[in-house]
């Protein structure tokens, strides 16, 4: 039985909701428990899920408790779950043994040469907390989505006039001087300067490069935004700007969806004033001329070909050329392979890997729909309920209001990649697994137990790319490893998984 | 301090959220804190009675 | 009766031989009724020294209620209590952060003592915890105004009087008063004096550590007391 309780006006991290739901799935007889903050947006999924939400009278800052499970244990457990709240049973019983400052004022006096400020609240605090961050001269790392439009504006001209950067809304990796904030994967450090309007894009870069051998110095995120014409690059410039005067920096390269015209032409006059030999990443973009010193990548694996190219002093063409002959060779493999049903299911939780992928597909495929496609008319209605091929993005804001991102809690996209799985018309269901500092400890597992639990009688062709590093703590082989065991077809770059998958699918949409 | 001297120095970090990030910082040995934030109050009465205390920043 | 032979004691508890009373057992602390009333504790680790404490190797297996004789004739003098005025004020690098503890008081559990926040005294005997938090906040708030050489107000001794709380309580506000202190006391006024980040956040950790809420209201009580109420 599902019912639902409200309890009003309590402010707890999505963290500690998530862990105290899983505490309670622990329970014999529990099917489910959800603990939310009721925004729009988690009423609408835990009504898909079966939830009683109609009536229930709470506003954002009210926590909602699902919980299904026989009748006489509802109670006991509704109980329990106020019970772990206020005392979380995975803490330590004692007090941590150091006081932890509850303000950032406070932070400060223990860290007073703090320079940068992580901010990964929701949303409606975040902007609040990063102006003063910027007032009290720190840069600052945004990682908080949900941060509206005119926030952003404000927070980065301030900092533009301040000398300082705004790495953001909803930037989740940043790599500075080698060393990795929020979500990063373990690379060397190298003469690469790397500045993306796209997290999982740069993670997807710098993991190309590792694998050809070639480190990172810094890697700038600036927002999804930044490129819009609206905030009109004031980010992307200054992180431009800054590595243009870092000497130890030979090649740089800028990621992005394609930006507003004017702001397009103003990022690349940057590089092309830099001196510096470049590769733009304008992902989607239809291919361009190559300039002299500024190469023109249109995705993520190719960019950093190019790069290692450069740097290498090799022929940019030739190793474009080779690229192309690899996708040539997994297109062929992708179109050999047998499916059952006819559409393709992009399940993602990297936003740019969903991009890439989605757009990698439209060469292939006739209707492609998302829950932020690439074409307008393609958004479905409901993104719980995909259509014909569909490529979905569980970072999207939509699903991570009072919510963890997928990367931190995988369980979600493993739930819907289930339900997606036993649908009939399901040919191909192509998935991400991001790896690194911030991640999931275990991600790939989540996965291959939804895989495991399918009661379908021929399944979805399942594909995927592990995007991560040797030295990443969830441990690469592993991750490849169980997915290939489980019957998953792994690839080496996102672009290769995806070209795989829409081949595989290519022509069944009309059968 | 500037992009380019935090580009030049390296990252001191405030973390204000999510725990795990400074757990992550802390095993990579980035010089961090964190902050056990809590929202500002919206209890009129309540902000009323501390503002009888000296000092402090209640919001 | 035992006699029991600690090897170390804080420079108040200046009596060579001593017979008291087993008040109350812990697992690392027992306190004793003295024949003059006051509170005596035996103690096992250094961070617990208090007031007319005494540092032994092991706790013995006593009854409430037993007698037992204390000799100092091997001790020497581990920890001194008495709280010296501060000659320099405290590093305001730290206002910040003990301006924090007073958001403590928003712990819904202390709204009755918030209601007394401009008669402090009123809050001894309030609050909840095995000691009243009360209690707590009222030892560091006079914890806090000797230490900066504010005076204290008759009101204190007179609450004291009036109210009355528990024996252990009172024992701890009396000490206060009489210008006392504890060692993880002493040791965030060493702190608070020092610019050490680490030595800063272990004293307050500790003070923490000894009891959830009433290390909270202490803490809240101190810093009220280094701010003032306006």
């Amino acid at each position: 039985m599902k019912r639902v309780e409200i309890i009003k006006g309590e402010y707890y991290d999505s963290v500690t909701l998530m862990l105290v739901a899983k505490e309670l799935k622990k329970i014999e007889g529990v099917t489910e428990a959800t603990l939310n903050m009721a925004t729009e947006a988690n009423l609408h999924i835990m009504k898909a899920a079966g939830f009683e939400v109609e009536s229930v009278n709470a506003s954002p800052d009210d926590l909602i408790i699902g919980i299904d499970c026989p009748g006489k244990l509802y109670d006991r457990l509704m109980e329990m779950a106020r019970s772990y709240l206020s005392s979380p049973p995975w803490k330590d019983s004692e007090e941590p043994g150091e006081y932890t400052p509850k303000t950032l004022e406070g932070a400060l006096s223990v860290l007073p040469g703090a320079n940068v400020a992580l901010i990964s609240l929701p949303g409606r605090y975040a902007a609040a907390e990063a102006m003063k961050a910027l007032k009290r001269g720190l840069n600052v790392m945004l990682y908080s989505d949900n941060v509206s439009l005119e926030e952003e504006i404000e927070l980065k001209r301030y900092a533009s006039r301040n000398e300082l950067i705004v790495m953001g809304p909803d930037c989740g990796t940043v790599v500075i001087n080698g060393q990795g904030l929020g979500f990063s994967n373990v690379c060397p450090v190298g003469p690469v300067g790397i500045v993306s309007a796209s997290g999982t894009g740069l993670q997807e870069v710098m993991v190309q490069l590792a694998r050809r051998g070639i480190g990172v110095k810094h890697g700038l995120g600036t927002g999804g935004r930044d490129i819009k014409s609206a905030v009109g690059g004031i980010s992307s410039l200054t992180a431009v700007e800054a590595l243009t005067s870092d000497p130890e920096i030979s090649v740089m390269v800028f990621i992005s969806k394609p930006p507003s015209p004017e702001v397009r032409e103003k990022i690349v006059q940057a590089l092309r004033s830099s001196g510096k030999p470049s590769v733009t990443c304008f992902m989607g973009e239809s291919p361009r001329e190559d300039e002299p010193k500024l190469k023109y990548a249109t995705g993520l694996e190719e960019c950093a070909t190019l790069a290692a190219a450069l740097l290498g002093g090799k022929d940019v063409i030739k190793a474009r050329e080779d690229l192309i002959n690899e996708y040539l060779k997994i297109e062929a493999l992708g179109r050999k392979s047998e499916a059952s049903g006819r559409f393709l299911r992009g399940l993602f939780t990297g936003g740019t890997l969903c991009y890439e992928a989605e757009s990698i597909a439209r060469r292939y495929l006739e209707s492609v729909y998302g829950n932020n496609p690439l074409e307008i008319g393609m958004k479905l209605p409901d993104s719980l309920k995909p259509i014909k091929n569909s490529f979905i993005d569980y970072g999207e804001d939509e699903f991570t209001q009072g919510k963890l991102h997928p990367m931190i809690d995988p369980s979600f996209r493993s739930g819907q990649l289930r339900i997606q799985s036993e649908d009939p018309s399901v040919a191909v269901v192509l998935f991400d697994v991001v790896l690194g500092y911030g991640s999931a400890p275990d991600p790939s597992a989540d996965v291959v137990n939804a895989i495991k639990s399918l009661e379908r009688k021929k399944g979805p062709l399942y594909v995927a790319y592990v995007c991560g590093t040797s030295g990443d703590p969830q441990n690469l082989e592993r991750q490849t490893g169980i997915l290939k065991e489980a019957g998953v077809h792994v690839f080496e770059s996102n672009a290769k998984a995806a070209i795989f998958a829409a081949a595989a699918t290519e022509g069944r949409e009309r059968k | 301090m500037s992009l380019k001297k935090l580009l030049k120095d390296g990252p001191k970090v405030i973390n204000i959220g999510i725990e795990q990030f400074y757990i992550d910082h802390k095993a990579c040995e980035v010089p961090t804190v964190r902050v056990d934030w809590k929202p500002p109050l919206a209890d009129k009465e309540l902000l009323g009675k501390l503002k009888k205390l000296r000092g402090g920043n209640f919001v | 009766m035992i006699t029991l032979y600690p090897f170390e004691r804080s420079s108040d508890w200046q009596k060579i031989e001593s017979v008291m009373k087993v008040h109350s057992i812990y697992s690392k602390v027992i306190n004793f009724e003295g024949d003059d009333n006051r509170r005596y504790s035996l103690i096992t680790r250094e961070v617990d020294y208090l007031p007319r404490a005494s540092l032994i190797e092991a706790l013995p297996v006593l009854r409430t209620g037993e007698s037992v004789r204390v000799s100092q004739e091997l001790s020497s003098v581990g920890f001194d209590p008495s709280i010296n005025p501060v000659s320099e004020p405290a590093n305001l690098l730290w206002q910040p952060l003990w301006s924090e503890w007073r958001r403590f008081l928003l712990d819904d559990r202390f709204e009755c003592l918030l209601d007394q926040l401009e008669n402090p005294e009123r809050m001894i005997g309030l609050g909840p915890g095995t000691t009243p938090a009360g209690d707590d906040f009222v030892t560091g708030l006079i914890t806090a105004f000797r230490w900066t050489g504010v005076e204290v107000g008759e009101r204190f001794f007179k609450a004291l009087e009036k109210n009355g709380t528990t024996w252990f309580s009172t024992q701890m506000i009396r000490d206060a008063l009489n210008g006392y202190i504890w060692k993880r006391g002493y040791k965030l006024c060493q702190a608070l004096v020092g610019s050490s980040a680490s030595e800063f956040l272990s004293a307050v950790g500790s003070i923490l550590q000894w009891g959830h809420l009433s290390g909270r209201a202490w803490l809240a009580g101190f810093s009220t007391g280094l701010e003032g109420i306006s």
